[in-house]
């Protein structure tokens, strides 16, 4: 994460550091920066606001955003992954399966009984981390990685359904902080029955920085610059990047 | 009916209106050709394109040839910013490191560098350099290789040369969602080059072989596109 991604993480926090649970945020992003504005947005929340959450993932296995998370060090103890589509990829599972801050739930194709199925096991307890470190009874926020990817499973008023079924059970059942990250021009259906669920729109490219409002030097000095050794273990020759 | 999927811009003049409006994102797809035919420059103006979108580009490049060697002839194109290098466009040289790795240490190389710059466009240029130095091992790469780049947010792009008369390299064509050939043939004394989309799956496409030209202003361009 660049100097430019870190600001645009402050950017994002100054507009949500006075949520409250309860609260619901929409955020606008074009359907590519999706996976980086949302690694961008957990960063802030569970890192600058110390929050513990639930991240739901229906687009990719959570292990792809637990990587990044783990390349960006981005401490995710305070986050339970709820997977829906790692069981039809043909990842291996047996490592994460259930333990850990990671549970392994059915099928992005049956969508619309996801709330309930989410909401009997906060109920009953059967979602708690097995650790004990997240208390999902206690939670402060909940997100999907990419919610408009049910669109590819299922029939838009099916998915239009579970967003609003979604959304009536955790804010009426369970006071937490809901967002979700969409592109309002490709999937503008979707959007704009989501705007009507949400309190509030925040336009992620308008929180970017413009171009060149960070000099490449210090833009080149990426946190993750000190990484890099792991490319000389393989006497790697590092890459063309800016400001090194 | 599920919706249409989301399209990634080509960059290619007059190729995304024969593929409904670009490259289905994420996916793999396979530009091959032989020497010549424009693949390089092809892989370069998908790049370049996205940057001007404010897009994040990863450019692979397995020649054992040092970068600069190769961006020396590519700045040439004037749809090369120079202002992208390093920032919109980052380039990463597997070239010494294939030579000595195993096939698993290669995938973690590119997974490590994908997910420390999270890119919405990879290049890798081209691939079928890594069949000649993994051996037995390619085949299993090219599917870890491809289900991974398709779990990536980004839409990628391999390179694979062929030898004249050749169509595309079968192990690689099997495992990518598209596969773009382009192709070079000698007519009243003279080559012409042309572009074909194959597969592109999920795709209604233009079948045919399409006249094309390289361009020091536009990289390659569809001739049709003109008109």
């Amino acid at each position: 994460m660049n100097v430019e991604d870190t600001q645009l993480m402050k950017n994002i926090i100054s507009q949500i550091n006075n949520f409250s649970n309860g609260n619901k945020v929409l955020f606008s992003v074009s359907y590519e920066k999706i996976a980086k504005t949302n690694i961008i947005l957990l960063r802030g929340l569970l890192e600058e606001l110390n929050k513990k959450g639930i991240l739901i993932t229906v687009d990719r296995p959570h292990q792809y955003m637990e990587h990044l998370l783990r390349m960006h060090r981005i401490k995710y103890e305070n986050l339970l992954f709820i997977d829906t589509i790692a069981r039809f990829t043909g990842e291996e599972l047996s490592d994460n399966l259930n333990i850990g801050n990671v549970k392994i739930l059915d099928s992005p194709f049956q969508i619309d009984l996801l709330p309930a199925l989410l909401s009997n096991n906060l109920n009953s307890g059967n979602l708690s981390s097995i650790d004990g470190k997240i208390d999902v009874s206690n939670v402060d926020f909940i997100l999907i990685d990419n919610v408009a990817t049910l669109l590819n499973y299922n029939d838009p008023p099916i998915v239009q359904n579970f967003l609003e079924n979604y959304m009536a059970k955790f804010n009426g059942l369970y006071n937490i902080f809901i967002s979700l990250t969409m592109d309002k021009i490709t999937h503008n259906s979707l959007y704009e029955v989501a705007r009507k669920l949400f309190d509030k729109e925040i336009d992620i490219d308008i929180l970017r920085i413009p171009k060149g409002g960070i000099d490449r030097e210090r833009r080149g000095k990426s946190l993750l610059s000190e990484r890099e050794d792991i490319f000389d273990l393989f006497s790697y020759r590092k890459c063309y990047t800016g400001g090194e | 009916m599920s919706e249409n999927l989301p399209r990634m811009p080509s960059g290619i003049n007059g190729l995304d209106e024969m593929i409904e409006g670009g490259f289905p994102f994420p996916s793999v797809v396979l530009v091959t050709g032989s020497a010549g035919t424009g693949k390089t420059t092809f892989a370069q103006k998908f790049l370049f394109s996205g940057a001007k979108m404010d897009q994040q580009g990863l450019y692979f490049t397995t020649l054992s040839e040092p970068t600069q060697w190769m961006l020396r002839y590519s700045t040439k194109f004037d749809f090369i910013k120079p202002s992208y290098f390093g920032k919109e466009v980052i380039y990463c040289d597997l070239g010494s490191v294939i030579r000595n790795v195993k096939a698993q240490d290669l995938l973690n190389i590119i997974d490590e560098k994908i997910a420390e710059i999270m890119p919405q466009r990879i290049v890798i240029d081209p691939i079928t350099v890594v069949g000649e130095m993994l051996k037995k091992e390619y085949r299993t790469f090219l599917f870890d290789l491809v289900n991974r780049l398709k779990n990536w947010q980004a839409t990628s792009i391999l390179t694979g040369e062929v030898k004249p008369g050749e169509m595309y390299p079968a192990e690689v064509a099997y495992a990518v969602d598209g596969v773009i050939l382009l192709l070079m043939s000698e007519e009243s004394d003279a080559r012409r080059k042309y572009l074909e989309v194959l597969k592109m799956r999920g795709t209604d496409h233009l079948t045919g072989k399409q006249s094309i030209d390289i361009t020091s202003n536009d990289g390659i361009i569809i001739l049709r596109a003109k008109f």
